[in-house]
């Protein structure tokens, strides 16, 4: 081979590996550039939901969409950290888990939503003084069907269709024409059965969707109290989340949450807010224990105004009580117990303010 | 030198001087976002000290209410007593609170109402200080004494530690 021919066949080899160099070198920057933005993405969704849980947490009754995030899959587990303490609540968007930090922050959602659409409600909780703001997050994603004896309907299913979000994508059905419901090739459909059973409900129009897209919560009992049993789709049927168990709900807000989480096999959503609610309400009721320490030192208070304080404080002691071991008690024990007292509560306090005493709250 | 060895050396040199000029672009884009990384992590520490704040004046275990009702802008005088005192429940409970409050302190000053009006009576409701420089914020209050029926002024002084 002659001495040029092999200098250019070099130079040949050189140029190429320089290429593959500098293509490698800017493949690398454009890779870590792509991360970058979907870790930041990831954050600045995870950042939104967190400020505007506190935000609406601290509002009375708001019912806001969200349109300014990017369209991504947003997730939500509640999962118990261990023996001993309560449930821990996470949004997760992408690879990034966003921890809900505030014990007292009260968030129903459901187990997978859709951006960009988000939907966000609140709803106060007075149990029976001011306790939390319970937060209700959806998004247009997911259709709602609500299925409903309308003969025989009374007020608190009218008052479960009137609170959801404004612009919550919502249908309501008659138990006798669920044969008239299509399937509109949603992203997710929940059903929502109000006292009615739904464990001969065909979904043959919807068995194209995957089972975890088809959801499904039946609610039997009324704004007060009752039992939610949750389904999921398996083919052309609706079949038990957890055969054994149905779950009890004690009040109008708990009912409310019921519709918008999803339990599932290995998440307990309700349950874990369920409980991280009594146990803000524990330290609610202590707080008003203590405060009626107080009041029970105020001097020129009538004799009938001391009996009610000492009788009031034993009662806001047993609420606190109950509540003391929440994270490992039987809900619907709990349940009967809240109620009691909440009722017992309502009368001292109403009696308070007829005798003139300093009321309870 | 051969011509051929002039070539490669010029080739290597444009080489070399390219990978210097990308490294120090590169290094320049490091340094522009850290700084904007660093931005970013103070407004958000920023963001969380205000919602910090935010809870503890919606407070339910500090605020008036009138049959439930909740008032905004007041707080309970005998709530504020209670947990000024050693067995408040905020002190009682710091685990449930820290988690609320974080490293902050949160203080209480009667305006007016005071037996002696050149001293307010001051009410620290909690103290879990951590050494750096707070972000201090300060709000007007009424603080309500039901047994009396009457309101008094009162400033609520937030300390949040970041």
């Amino acid at each position: 081979m002659k001495k040029g021919s092999l200098t250019i066949q070099f130079n040949w080899i050189l140029v190429l590996l320089a290429g593959a160099v500098i293509l490698l070198f800017f493949m690398g920057v454009i890779q870590y550039a792509t991360q970058i933005a979907d870790q930041k993405r990831n954050i600045l969704i995870g950042t939104t939901l967190d400020s505007i849980s506190n935000s609406i947490k601290s509002g009375d009754n708001l019912d806001k969409p969200i349109e300014s995030i990017p369209n991504i899959n947003v997730e939500y587990q509640c999962a118990s950290p261990g023996e001993g303490s309560n449930c821990k609540c996470s949004f997760i968007v992408g690879d990034r888990q966003f921890d809900i930090d505030d014990p007292s922050l009260i968030v129903f959602s459901p187990s997978r939503m859709k951006s960009p659409k988000v939907l966000v409600k609140s709803l106060e909780w007075d149990a029976p003084f001011r306790t939390a703001n319970f937060l209700y997050f959806t998004s247009t994603s997911v259709r709602y069907i609500f299925i409903l004896d309308q003969t025989s309907a009374g007020g608190w299913e009218t008052d479960v269709l009137n609170s959801t979000h404004r612009d919550l994508k919502k249908e309501v059905y008659d138990a006798s024409e669920t044969n008239t419901i299509k399937s509109k090739n949603d992203d997710r459909v929940k059903f929502i059965f109000l006292n009615i059973n739904p464990d001969s409900f065909d979904l043959s129009e919807f068995e194209s969707m995957n089972d975890a897209d088809v959801t499904a919560v039946a609610i039997a009992g009324d704004e007060f109290g009752g039992q939610l049993s949750y389904y999921q789709k398996k083919g052309s049927t609706l079949e038990p989340v957890n055969p054994s168990t149905s779950l009890s709900y004690r009040g109008f807000p708990f009912l409310l949450g019921g519709i918008f989480t999803d339990e599932t096999s290995d998440s307990a959503n309700f349950q874990c807010n369920q409980k991280r609610a009594y146990e803000t309400l524990h330290y609610v009721a202590n707080d008003y224990f203590q405060r009626m320490n107080v009041v029970e030192t105020i001097p020129d208070s009538t004799d009938f105004c001391k009996t009610l304080y000492a009788t009031a404080k034993d009662h806001l002691g047993s609420l606190s009580d109950a509540l003391a071991t929440s994270y490992q008690s039987d809900l619907a024990t709990m349940n009967d117990a809240i109620s009691t007292s909440i009722t017992i509560l309502d009368d001292d306090n109403k009696e308070a303010i007829a005798n003139s005493c300093v009321p309870l709250y | 030198m051969k011509k051929g060895q002039v070539q490669m050396g010029e080739t290597i040199v444009i080489l070399l001087i390219f990978i210097i000029l990308v490294g120090l672009g590169f290094a320049f884009y490091a340094r522009i976002s850290k700084i904007q990384l660093a931005q970013e992590q103070f407004a958000l520490e920023e963001q969380r000290a205000i919602q910090r704040v935010q809870t503890i004046t919606h407070l339910p275990e500090l605020l008036c209410s009138t049959d439930g009702v909740i008032a905004n802008n007041c707080v309970d005088l005998y709530k504020v007593i209670a947990n000024s005192n050693e067995g408040g429940v905020f002190n009682v409970n710091n685990v449930f609170y820290e988690q609320l409050f974080g490293f902050s302190r949160i203080t209480l000053y009667q305006l007016s109402g005071n037996t002696d009006p050149q001293n307010p009576t001051t009410y620290i409701l909690y103290t879990n200080e951590k050494g750096e420089e707070p972000s201090v914020f300060y709000f007007p209050v009424l603080l309500h004494d039901s047994s009396q029926n009457v309101n008094h002024y009162a400033l609520l002084e937030i300390k949040v530690y970041r």
